[in-house]
């Protein structure tokens, strides 16, 4: 049943794109940052050195987003032109009538893709930091980095769990790339109210990030049970939306 | 004419197109409030809600049913489509585009800026041919390329020059104007 819903993900070409773009696109950054962040790292300016690699994990976040969006929408493609209004969830649900167990055995294909892509970022991003600003990275704390990767999962299930509600996938994409991007609107949100530092994508990342602009003393483990709750929250809503609704 | 009437119907007739208008709106009038100012911040935001539309115009003629078959079979000349199409989808958007800088208080400029964001849009989905897949390369370089890499060639800043997303959509419809004519119709 995992295996299945593996292959249906991975023969997913929008799903190959998340993948390339996301585990592409933090080490590409962190080779085009090189410079600028080698010159703040000599002077000082740099901010939290512990930060130094970790930091960058917080991109390519794009890559989770897509495989969870999609993950849900492509089941929501219609099938083709000679069985109108039928759509690919028919098949599936044929073949797995069992709605929650259906779920359960998506979510696990998913995390297990992320899992290894943020495991492969992860190990290119810190390489990376080792070779271009080896005197200045610091030492490898197998926590922090577990909580990176969590944060990577998580992510991936949030989406998941907002293409649940909305059976959609263009506009929780739109939203959730662009609330990844330098102009998150969550972030913004911060300056305008304290509640803004408990949003999902926000207070995930304290798991992994200690400095940085946040003015909220928030500890990583709450930081990781806030954004468990939300996820839990949203994916009980998609789950029981899933188990009612007609196909 | 008739062609641009009839492609202008269907995209007035698209429920997607008048929630995405609908959705835009809302998002950026709240932004305003948010953020209680004036300046380019919450056309950001809604230049996404532009990017969404001209997938979706496109998008839509290329999903499964095929709706593309029956255009073709309407109106054979691929090249005169096309253009209809691009018409009708800045005469579509024109209003929108309009309200948007208004509401954001911005000018002229800003609305064309908008109509090349939605053009551009409809020229990539009509080479990608999939709504979710055009999507990602056109956020990307709207909300990750262009801030990270600040090069004046890029589209995605509002504030930045307008000429350059209309250079983009013009280019993206030339692509489309080679490719279209020359494939199968889905």
């Amino acid at each position: 049943m995992v295996t299945a819903e593996l292959r249906k993900l991975l023969a997913l070409p929008t799903a190959w794109a998340g993948l390339a773009i996301g585990t592409l696109l933090a080490p590409l950054i962190v080779l085009i940052n090189a410079r600028y962040t080698h010159a703040a790292l000599v002077d000082g300016t740099y901010g939290d050195v512990a930060d130094l690699g970790l930091m960058d994990l917080g991109i390519g976040l794009i890559g989770p987003m897509v495989l969870g969006v999609v993950s849900i929408s492509s089941e929501y493609t219609p099938t083709g032109e000679h069985s109108p209004g039928i759509t690919q969830l028919h098949a599936t649900l044929t073949a797995m009538p069992s709605r929650l167990r259906l779920l359960t055995a998506k979510l696990l294909a998913l995390v297990l893709v992320v899992l290894a892509q943020a495991v492969v970022v992860a190990t290119a991003v810190l390489t990376l930091n080792e070779i271009l600003h080896g005197d200045f990275t610091p030492p490898l704390e197998p926590a922090r980095i577990a909580s990176a990767l969590l944060y990577w999962v998580l992510l991936a299930v949030f989406s998941f769990a907002i293409a649940l509600i909305t059976r959609n996938g263009i506009v929780p994409l739109t939203v959730l790339i662009i609330n990844s991007t330098f102009v998150s609107v969550s972030y913004l949100l911060t300056k305008v109210t304290d509640l803004a530092y408990y949003l999902p994508d926000i207070v995930g990342a304290r798991m992994f990030i200690r400095g940085g602009a946040f003015a909220q003393p928030i500890s990583p483990v709450a930081a990781g049970l806030t954004m468990t709750a939300w996820i839990a929250l949203l994916l009980a809503i998609g789950a029981y939306l899933f188990h009612r609704r007609d196909a | 004419m008739r062609s641009v009437r009839a492609e202008l119907l269907k995209l007035a007739t698209l429920p997607s197109l008048r929630r995405t208008a609908l959705l835009t709106m809302t998002a950026t009038g709240l932004l305003r409030w948010a953020v209680g100012s004036d300046g380019p911040l919450p056309l950001t935001y809604t230049q996404a809600g532009f990017l969404i539309a001209g997938v979706l115009a496109v998008g839509s003629e290329f999903e499964a049913g095929a709706q593309i078959r029956a255009t073709l079979l309407a109106l054979p000349r691929r090249l005169p489509l096309l253009a209809a199409k691009a018409v009708a989808l800045g005469l579509m958007t024109l209003p929108a585009a309009v309200s948007a800088a208004l509401l954001c208080g911005a000018g002229m400029r800003v609305t064309g800026y908008l109509m090349a964001t939605t053009l551009l849009a409809g020229a990539v989905t009509a080479v990608v041919r999939h709504p979710v897949t055009s999507l990602l390369p056109l956020l990307l370089v709207y909300y990750v390329a262009t801030p990270l890499l600040r090069k004046d060639w890029l589209p995605g800043d509002p504030a930045g020059a307008g000429t350059t997303a209309a250079v983009w959509a013009l280019a993206a419809a030339v692509v489309a104007a080679v490719v279209f004519p020359r494939r199968d119709a889905a």
